[in-house]
């Protein structure tokens, strides 16, 4: 280190040096005059020029002497630096997924990869519905919806997110009926065993398609755009005569009845799976491990407390006169939140929301603690198998960083299609 | 004067002159009426809630009085203070008043300060109470003796009366403090920090290097103020030569360097004397490895923002500044580290730091390289709300500070930074506290903090199996909250304080 | 234009600093080479303010892990923190355990204290990693010696002081009578570990569906096992039994065992002379179990005839103590007897009330597996 920090100085003298020299000889060679140029020391240009490059020099310094000490130390304990290994097989066996063990370390890591999503995919919707919830009820004239919402807010804002997971994971879910047995007898079946609560999985009912499936497809597409024909209908007709247009429900039931009447006609195309369990084996519906829902409800019962309040901010945030003339208007409640109200609120809400959807995603990586075979878990169990760890920590960093910047940048694009324009 | 014991007074004098409207107040039927049962769906919730809290509270109470508190009972010192050996648990204590201590007198000084400032700009002033402070931190007093209701000897009871105590006496103590000497009652609450510090893990290396470093910092400041006031050096003559007009050396250039140099020279030699006479007495101690359950919690997240802030404040200054290389450099470091999962950060300390070490050199302990970690991580967040306050400052000032003809050194210090820091006091607050519940996940790499106590002690023969997460898991929530908690109130003060906000 | 110009010039003066540093990389790496002593001395000149890592440094240059241990005083053990009867963390704060004593077994053979341990819990995934990179001394931690372990990973393992296999145990009222019996069943399984990969191996050859729930340590596995999370718990069987006889609630350990599991302590590779004080401390507890040395008659054998003893315990014969080479003192045998016990008491005290019997773990004298070579 103080042989490099000595050659740094070295280099970072001559550079200098050249720099003032040939800064002198161009100057006599073109015959400028230089006496209302401050000295070096004091030239703006020339100090701005010697910190960049000082800093530079100092950081190539250090990474080169941290490299070197990487080296000697991979070198002493035989480490590769190549990334030959992700073709090795992972000896990971997934829950609920078809992967083999013996399949390459780059497959186990692509169903880790889709098992963070699925977190992401269900849980951020959940949570902003949830949080928004809440943070109307910490506004509600109810004095008793008022305090429990607050209540809520003030613990689980708290209290560490791997604390509700391991919390929810151990203490509730654990306690739910035992679900590994042969056909899952102890189980909880509410709605005629159309729902399946378990400490080993739950299951919901799903849609199965029959074979004139793809035909109904082709004909609910159909039935869309009929609904969104309405809708320009019933605008057009609002539009021109002032009378009350209701084009949501006029396309909902447009929807909803040309879906009936097709289902009637094919003669039901499709039919509600139902979820059984024989000799072990969960199929039909659609089924969750355990842990996917204690690691997705704790987060989003942790994110919803962060989003209830930066609702309750931006409903604060709208400009009283806009309350106060839908009051004017004779809007009532729910009509002053759905017109007035929300979009605003929402406008000023997205982006610290988006900041708390990464933060959702990188809490996602606590799914390591209760076993749900998520990214950071399957990097760990690799780490456990002695799989090059400064690769494998590269990936796993690599692989966050690329769900952060994709979920800024769908979040950045939204929120300019959102902003006011020309404001 | 006596302003300093009279602050109720005032408060109770202001509250009678002034005109407040009058009260209206609401017989308990019209105020139910009003707050639960105003209209049918307000009627509605309202029912079901008080149905489901009944339910809740029943349920509560059952566990509360079925469960048995035995594992809580046996290991609430492995709960406070992991694995810290047992028969050196009276360092823990020292420290916990030595703290205390610091605490009292730091905010004792800064209450008589901001005192002294607002009568002397005829603002209102905050009173003093001791009920205020109960109440402002009724959640961590509560939660503490709820812990200590726990304990089943003596001592404990003993030993957080009189942490209490030491609270109470050395507030007072720092409110009687002359506000003129803010700086040094600062100072000295900072050295009893630290000195806490040392009592734990002893006077090598790290302790030993910040005591020197603060008391040479001390000197160093106390000295140039010696020197300025009495004008060190001869002042120069009037008619400065044609040499120093030309090379801009500003004027009274000799006094300067004769009074930098004496303050470093004496601050370098107090440091190493300091240092020296500290390394040389053996005060025992344990190293931080030794640290554990909530006592680790908290050191780790207090020294983690304690040295991610100076290096948060760097980033952020590098952010803003207009040379390319130090901008990138800092958006480089910033954005990747907001980037990943903290936990990504933490397996990088476990698996990747030591293999960045000198290979000639023993590897830090495990504590040690979390704590390079954690800095680098509150460092990336500090600086990203330091730009915040930064941004908010406004380009007059900055401008007006130029036009006087001040060095850009001294613009960030003296202009900038101040202005800044002020505006984001509650929001580092917002980053401590995050950084408080963010060091549970020290466990899943294996370290005995506050969340994995629990674990612990449920793998304890004796309580293996019985699912007593149920117990652990609340008690240890609790500890969390009541310290977030508390934070987050004292961070809105500060806010409603300050302003921010409302201008 | 000027901002141009200016960029220009940062370009040219940010590859002039690249330039010569890349130059003065190739030449300092060239110049460390054969002259390794003056990177040392750079090491030491830069550091001298921390005085406490230069003793350690140097031990290091001269005598590898051995002395690296005797100067900082202290033996870094890699343990396990949640595994009743091997390692465990009691309410004191103290680690305790069958594994944790052969730390302490260590420690008293290497610096006469067996309290001088520094112990770093690790679970299943950390363990290897953390050997490599050097930072614990010796690993004590339930780990299998196995082939690839030993080769590819780079670890040397010593003296077996647990033959165990890997069992599986269901609950009390289970249907499950064998390894048949499981198809598709959920067993819980650390990650990381020899178990898994047995599992993996078994199960796929005998054609045996299973879900795997995957766990990194016993604080979660062991409540959800409870629970019913899954069925089966499959680990070492000694492991199985610690918990079936902690956990208070009825189990049953099927009578399948699909693997070999000599557990035992792990060195890094490439400290031979470490490797041996490591296994010779292990090995010494065994002996003492033959000779019939405890700690409480130890000082009875002071003025044994047995000259065998006598060299065992390091004390004089003829005026002359033997000295065994192992650059450790000479009476280390001793000081494990006295501080820790042998293998015997070392059992007994930490196994044998979780209802383990010695079985193979007997000494070979009553047809156990416990036989270490001559102390001479």
């Amino acid at each position: 280190m103080l042989g490099r920090l000595l050659l740094l100085v070295i280099a970072l003298v001559v550079v200098a040096a050249a720099g003032l020299a040939s800064r002198f000889i161009v100057d006599r060679v073109t015959g400028r005059d230089t006496s209302d140029r401050p000295p070096p020391w004091r030239d703006l240009n020339v100090l701005s020029l010697a910190a960049q490059v000082l800093v530079f020099g100092l950081i190539v310094v250090v990474g080169s002497w941290l490299w070197s000490n990487f080296r000697d130390r991979t070198d002493d304990i035989g480490l590769e630096l190549t990334f030959d290994f992700l073709d090795q097989p992972s000896g990971i066996s997934i829950a609920d997924n078809p992967l083999s063990s013996n399949a390459g370390i780059r497959d186990a890591l692509q169903q880790g990869v889709k098992n963070t999503f699925l977190i992401i995919l269900l849980g951020i919707p959940l949570s902003v519905l949830f949080g928004t919830f809440i943070g109307i009820a910490r506004l509600s004239t109810n004095w008793l919806l008022r305090k429990l919402a607050t209540g809520y807010v003030e613990f689980f804002r708290n209290i560490p997110p791997l604390l509700v997971i391991v919390f929810l994971w151990g203490a509730v879910f654990l306690n739910f009926p035992i679900g590994a047995s042969p056909t899952a007898e102890a189980a909880w079946r509410p709605f005629g065993g159309w729902m399946i609560f378990s400490n080993n999985r739950f299951a919901f009912p799903s849609i199965v398609g029959l074979d004139n499936f793809a035909a109904y497809r082709l004909l609910v597409v159909g039935s869309i755009v009929a609904a969104a024909g309405v809708w320009v209908w019933r605008t057009r007709v609002f539009n021109n005569t002032g009378a009350p247009h209701r084009r949501a429900l006029w396309s909902v039931a447009t929807l909803v009845g040309l879906c009936v009447v097709f289902f009637l006609v094919l003669g039901g195309p499709f039919e509600f799976s139902k979820t059984t369990v024989e000799d072990r084996i969960w199929s039909g519906g659609f089924r969750m491990q355990m842990p996917y829902v204690a690691v997705m409800l704790a987060l989003v019962i942790y994110t919803a407390s962060h989003i209830a309040e930066i609702v309750r901010g931006s409903i604060l945030a709208v400009h009283r006169g806009q309350v106060e003339a839908s009051h004017a208007l004779a809007l009532n409640g729910l009509q002053r939140y759905r017109f007035v109200i929300l979009p605003q609120a929402f406008r000023i809400a997205f982006p610290p929301l988006i900041n708390q959807f990464l933060n959702y995603t990188k809490n996602s990586s606590l799914a390591v603690a209760i076993g749900f075979a998520e990214t950071t878990s399957i990097i760990s169990n690799l780490f456990g198998q002695s799989q090059p760890a400064p690769q494998l920590l590269l990936i796993l960093m690599v692989i966050y960083l690329a769900f952060s910047l994709i979920l800024s940048a769908i979040g950045n694009l939204v929120n300019r299609r959102l902003q006011l324009r020309g404001v | 004067m006596s302003v300093t014991n009279s602050g109720s007074g005032v408060h109770d004098e202001v509250s009678e002159v002034s005109e407040l409207p009058p009260s209206h107040r609401l017989s308990p039927g019209d105020w139910i009426k009003q707050n639960l049962f105003n209209n049918w769906y307000n009627s509605l919730i309202t029912a079901v809630f008080i149905f489901a809290i009944a339910f809740a509270l029943v349920r509560t109470l059952g566990w509360l009085f079925s469960s048995d508190f035995l594992i809580i009972r046996r290991n609430l010192a492995l709960f406070m203070v992991g694995q810290f050996p047992r028969d050196e648990l009276w360092r823990s204590w020292v420290s916990g008043y030595l703290l205390m201590g610091s605490l009292g007198i730091g905010s004792g000084v800064l209450w008589r300060s901001a005192q002294a400032v607002a009568e002397e700009k005829g603002l209102p002033t905050e009173p003093h109470s001791w009920p205020d402070l109960l109440r402002r931190f009724w959640a961590i007093i509560a939660v503490l003796i709820f812990f200590l209701s726990f304990a089943r000897t003596v001592p404990p009871f003993v030993g957080l009366a009189t942490v209490f105590v030491a609270f109470f006496i050395s507030r007072e103590l720092g409110r009687r403090f002359n506000p003129a000497m803010r700086t040094r009652g600062l100072f000295f609450a900072g050295l009893l920090g630290l000195l806490s510090l040392l009592v734990l893990a002893g006077t090598g290396g790290l302790g030993a290097l910040t005591v020197g470093g603060l008391f040479g910092a001390w000197t160093l400041v106390e000295v140039r103020r010696y020197a300025d006031e009495r004008g060190v050096g001869a002042p120069e003559t009037i008619g400065a030569s044609r040499r120093v007009r030309r090379w801009h050396i500003p004027y009274p250039f000799k006094r300067r360097v004769g009074g930098i140099l004496a303050s470093r020279v004496a601050a370098a030699v107090v440091f190493c004397g300091v240092w020296y006479g500290l390394t040389s007495v053996d005060l025992g101690g344990f190293g931080w490895d030794d640290w554990g359950g909530l006592h680790l919690t908290l050191f780790v997240t207090v020294i983690g923002i304690s040295t991610g802030l100076p290096v948060g404040i760097l980033l952020a200054l590098g952010r803003q500044s207009d040379l390319p290389v130090i901008k990138s450099a800092s958006v480089i470091f910033i954005e990747f580290v907001r980037g990943v999962p903290l936990i990504s950060l933490l397996l990088f300390s476990w698996l990747m730091l030591p293999l960045l070490f000198p290979i000639d050199l023993d590897i830090p302990g495990p504590l040690t390289r979390v704590m390079i970690v954690i800095t680098a991580f509150s460092a990336a967040y500090i600086a990203e709300i330091v730009r915040g306050g930064l941004q908010a400052v406004p380009r007059g000032q900055v401008e007006a500070a130029q036009a006087s003809g001040m060095s850009a050194g001294k613009i960030q210090r003296l202009i900038v930074l101040p202005q800044a820091l002020r505006a984001v006091i509650p929001a580092l607050v917002g980053q401590f506290i995050s950084l408080f519940k963010d060091t549970s996940l020290l466990t899943i790499i294996g370290l005995l903090d506050f969340l994995e106590t629990s674990a612990v002690a449920n793998a304890q023969p004796e309580f293996l199996g019985q699912g007593l997460v149920a117990v652990t898991y609340p008690f240890v929530a609790l500890g969390y909250w009541a310290f977030a908690y508390t934070m987050s109130k004292e961070s809105r003060r500060v806010e409603e304080r300050l302003g921010v906000g409302v201008r | 234009m000027n901002k141009n110009r200016n960029l220009l010039r940062l370009l040219a003066a940010l590859l002039a600093i690249v330039v010569i540093a890349a130059a003065c990389g190739d030449d300092s790496g060239d110049a460390a080479e054969p002259a390794p002593t003056t990177t040392a001395a750079t090491a030491t000149e830069d550091t001298t303010a921390p005085a406490a890592n230069d003793m350690a440094e140097e031990a290091e240059e001269e005598g590898g892990r051995l002395a690296a241990v005797v100067a900082r005083g202290e033996l870094n053990c890699g343990v396990n923190a949640t595994l009743p009867g091997f390692g465990n963390i009691d309410a004191d704060g103290n680690n305790t355990g069958f594994d944790v004593d052969f730390c302490r077994v260590v420690a008293a053979a290497v610096l006469g204290d067996a309290d001088a341990v520094s112990y770093t819990p690790l679970d299943s995934t950390q363990r290897f990693p953390t050997l490599q990179a050097g930072e614990i001394d010796v690993l004590i931690r339930n780990t299998t010696w196995t082939a690839s372990r030993d080769g590819n990973e780079q670890a040397n393992f010593m003296f077996t002081t647990f033959y165990d296999g890997q069992g599986f145990m269901v609950h009390g009222d289970s249907s499950i009578q064998s390894v048949e019996d499981m198809s598709n069943a959920s067993i819980c399984v650390l990650q990381g570990t020899t178990t898994l990969l047995n599992l993996n191996a078994v199960f796929g050859d005998r054609g045996i569906p299973f879900t795997a729930v995957e766990f990194q340590s016993n604080d979660e596995l062991q409540p959800a096992f409870v629970a019913g999370q899954c069925e089966v718990w499959t680990t070492d069987s000694s492991g199985l039994a610690a918990f079936s006889a902690t956990l208070g609630i009825p189990t049953r350990i099927l009578s399948d065992i699909i693997s070999k599991e000599p557990l035992g302590p792990v060195v890094a590779d490439g400290d031979t002379e470490w490797a041996q004080v490591v296994n010779w401390a292990t090995m010494a507890t065994v002996q003492a179990e033959e000779y019939g040395i405890t700690s409480s008659n130890i000082s009875s054998f002071a003025d044994t005839e047995d000259s065998n003893i006598r060299r065992f315990l390091g004390l004089e014969i003829e005026g002359e103590v033997t000295e065994f080479g192992l650059g450790i003192p000479d009476d280390f045998a001793s000081q494990i007897i006295s501080q820790v016990g042998n293998y015997g008491e070392i059992y007994e005290r930490n196994l044998a009330p979780l209802g383990l019997e010695r079985e193979r773990n007997a000494l070979w004298t009553d047809g156990g597996l416990m036989y270490v070579p001559p102390f001479r």
